[in-house]
């Protein structure tokens, strides 16, 4: 439970965050320069499921839950791997993950997805 | 030899068990992520200030530049040193029609209003090179490029050069590389060879 109300904060924490300011989102999507031109749909359409995704893991039924955790682990994996994409090409940005004022991409950005992965990995498979 | 056959029956019934409970959280999670979705568009058309769904289209204007890292500014003499070696990469900062006209050969397209997955590209390109040469019109038309480019990236082993009086200087003092195969690079490289 525990596990599962701590992803449901981070998770309902960003989704909100990205939502707030979206056009600072906006860019900082296209700072990943993988498809910019697709920011703004992006921008819109994931922080919601970011949120429905924590609230799924924390309010709903048993396999609601576990399709919320596959969620989040399925964003996380994207996430990461747009990370590495740009840490691999020296480009110096902000995550994104918390909207504006977001840390620059790094180890730690790196060993905080890990260790969300993990937990939402460990929510589908003990719940 | 039942023993076997049961526990293959067992292990193959755990199988399908976890697969038909793959596919159950696998349609609930598409079904959450639709929903999320259709409440996202929905929820939009209630912001203050709605987002417009049309493609991204990056600032028309050059990055300010930056205050505290600014590109090495270079005369065309100097950078002439450069030319031909295999860690320096040059970027015209120019309109895709002076490219066309005319570039140091080698170079990579690059003017300042270009879409930032162009910018992507230009660092997949710098992969193994250490100094980049940016050059444009004028000075100052390629140091606003390249203090911009020098902000974006987190590398610390790369140069960023400006090239002294643009593109006009570089042909003027002869070193042109222009449209076609860089004869004069590879001059320069295999005088210094």
């Amino acid at each position: 439970m525990a596990l599962r109300l701590a992803l449901c904060f981070v998770f309902v924490y960003a989704g909100v965050e990205k939502w707030r300011d979206a056009k600072t989102f906006i860019e900082q999507i296209a700072n990943y320069q993988f498809l910019p031109e697709l920011a703004p749909y992006a921008a819109l359409l994931l922080p919601p499921v970011e949120v429905i995704a924590a609230l799924a893991v924390l309010l709903a039924p048993r396999l609601w839950r576990k399709a919320g955790a596959a969620l989040m682990l399925g964003m996380l994996l994207f996430f990461t791997v747009a990370m590495a994409r740009a840490w691999s090409l020296g480009i110096n940005i902000e995550c994104g993950c918390f909207g504006k004022g977001s840390p620059t991409i790094g180890p730690l950005s790196f060993l905080r997805n890990a260790s969300l992965m993990i937990a939402a990995a460990a929510a589908i498979a003990l719940d | 030899m039942n023993g076997q056959v049961s526990v293959t029956s067992i292990s193959q019934s755990t199988f399908n068990r976890r697969i038909a409970l793959l596919g159950q959280v696998a349609w609930r999670g598409a079904l959450l992520a639709l929903v999320a979705m259709l409440g996202g568009l929905v929820a939009n058309r209630f912001r203050r200030e709605p987002l417009e769904l049309k493609a991204y289209a990056p600032p028309t204007q050059c990055a300010e530049a930056s205050e505290t890292a600014t590109a090495s500014v270079m005369s065309a003499q100097a950078v002439s040193g450069l030319c031909g070696r295999d860690d320096v990469l040059f970027a015209d900062a120019r309109d895709e029609d002076q490219f066309a006209m005319g570039h140091v050969t080698g170079a990579t397209h690059l003017p300042c209003t270009s879409s930032r997955g162009d910018v992507g590209q230009l660092f997949g390109q710098l992969q193994g090179k250490h100094t980049l040469v940016v050059y444009g019109n004028s000075t100052d038309e390629a140091k606003l490029v390249a203090d911009g480019l020098l902000r974006q990236t987190k590398r610390r082993d790369l140069a960023i050069i400006v090239l002294q009086g643009g593109f006009s200087a570089w042909r003027d003092s002869g070193l042109a590389c222009s449209s076609g195969s860089c004869e004069t690079c590879n001059e320069t490289s295999s005088s210094r060879q």
